[in-house]
């Protein structure tokens, strides 16, 4: 059992060392020849991680979350203008990371959504506002 | 195996900044609701300049039904509030029992379409309400 055993481990032993002669030998074929190096790709870490499926990672979505919100806040002023620069900064921060439709999206929206607030703040403040229903001018957002 | 690793530090992520923006939103949100809306209700600017519909109309009314327990009065008010409470405490919901190890519960993955939805939700609400108004002078 024992002899058996050993035998095994002799027959691993002198397959890896023939596949590591192997390995040897196409090595040493290929750096004798430098046509043949010329035509092989050179992979590197950066060719691999371009392959990798882009994910929106977090800083993308909050931005566009803060996008979002400067739409929707985008009638009182303030609130709006605070979220909107937030929610483009995020997103231009994360679009220049890792370029995603996520950080796309959350530049238009928080663009979107900070003219409108600017438009809407300076309009109301110089007195454009306009002569609507009076059953709209208790309207709350 | 990677994609997987990222996955689940996005989703780590996510939950840390959910519990920070709990933390934050909570406190501002009973201080507006309770102490700015009845002494000064801002008044909707865009509608006063405009005279249209802004796209967060009916929002502080839609916060209100909800956090009375008014579900359906909620999401005709503005249906993105009662989307975004279903999605954010579904989330955070599934996470924290995961991460209890209650049961064999696994957290809700995150995908883009979440956010795409909320933003097609609101253009839509927005939209509709606009042409209700102008076309058939109905207000909500």
């Amino acid at each position: 059992m024992d002899n058996q055993n050993l035998n095994n481990e002799n027959v691993t032993v002198e397959s890896a060392n023939v596949e590591s002669t192997t390995v040897e030998s196409a090595s040493y074929v290929d750096a004798s020849s430098n046509t043949y190096q010329s035509e092989v790709p050179v992979y590197d870490a950066s060719s691999f991680a371009t392959e990798e499926p882009k994910q929106s990672n977090a800083l993308a979505i909050v931005g566009l979350v803060f996008g979002i919100l400067s739409l929707v806040l985008c009638c009182c002023g303030c609130f709006g203008i605070i979220s909107g620069i937030a929610g483009l900064v995020c997103s231009i921060i994360a679009n220049k990371k890792n370029p995603t439709g996520i950080a796309k999206a959350g530049i238009i929206c928080s663009a979107i959504g900070l003219g409108l607030c600017v438009i809407i703040t300076i309009l109301s403040w110089v007195g454009a506002l306009g002569d609507y229903s009076s059953a709209l001018e208790n309207m709350t957002y | 195996m990677r994609d997987m690793e990222k996955k689940s530090t996005l989703e780590a992520d996510l939950y840390r900044i959910g519990v920070i923006t709990l933390l934050i939103a909570v406190p501002l949100l009973f201080l507006y609701m309770k102490v700015v809306v009845p002494i000064y209700p801002f008044p909707c600017l865009m509608i006063q300049v405009f005279g249209l519909y802004c796209p967060g109309c009916g929002g502080t009314r839609a916060v209100s039904a909800l956090l009375h327990g008014e579900f359906f009065q909620s999401f005709l008010y503005h249906p993105l509030v009662m989307y975004g409470m279903v999605m954010y405490s579904g989330f955070m919901l599934t996470h924290t029992l995961e991460r209890l190890h209650v049961g064999r519960i696994k957290g809700w993955k995150f995908h883009d379409w979440y956010l795409y939805l909320a933003v097609v939700i609101m253009l839509v609400n927005w939209i509709v309400r606009n042409i209700l108004l102008l076309k058939y002078h109905i207000t909500l």
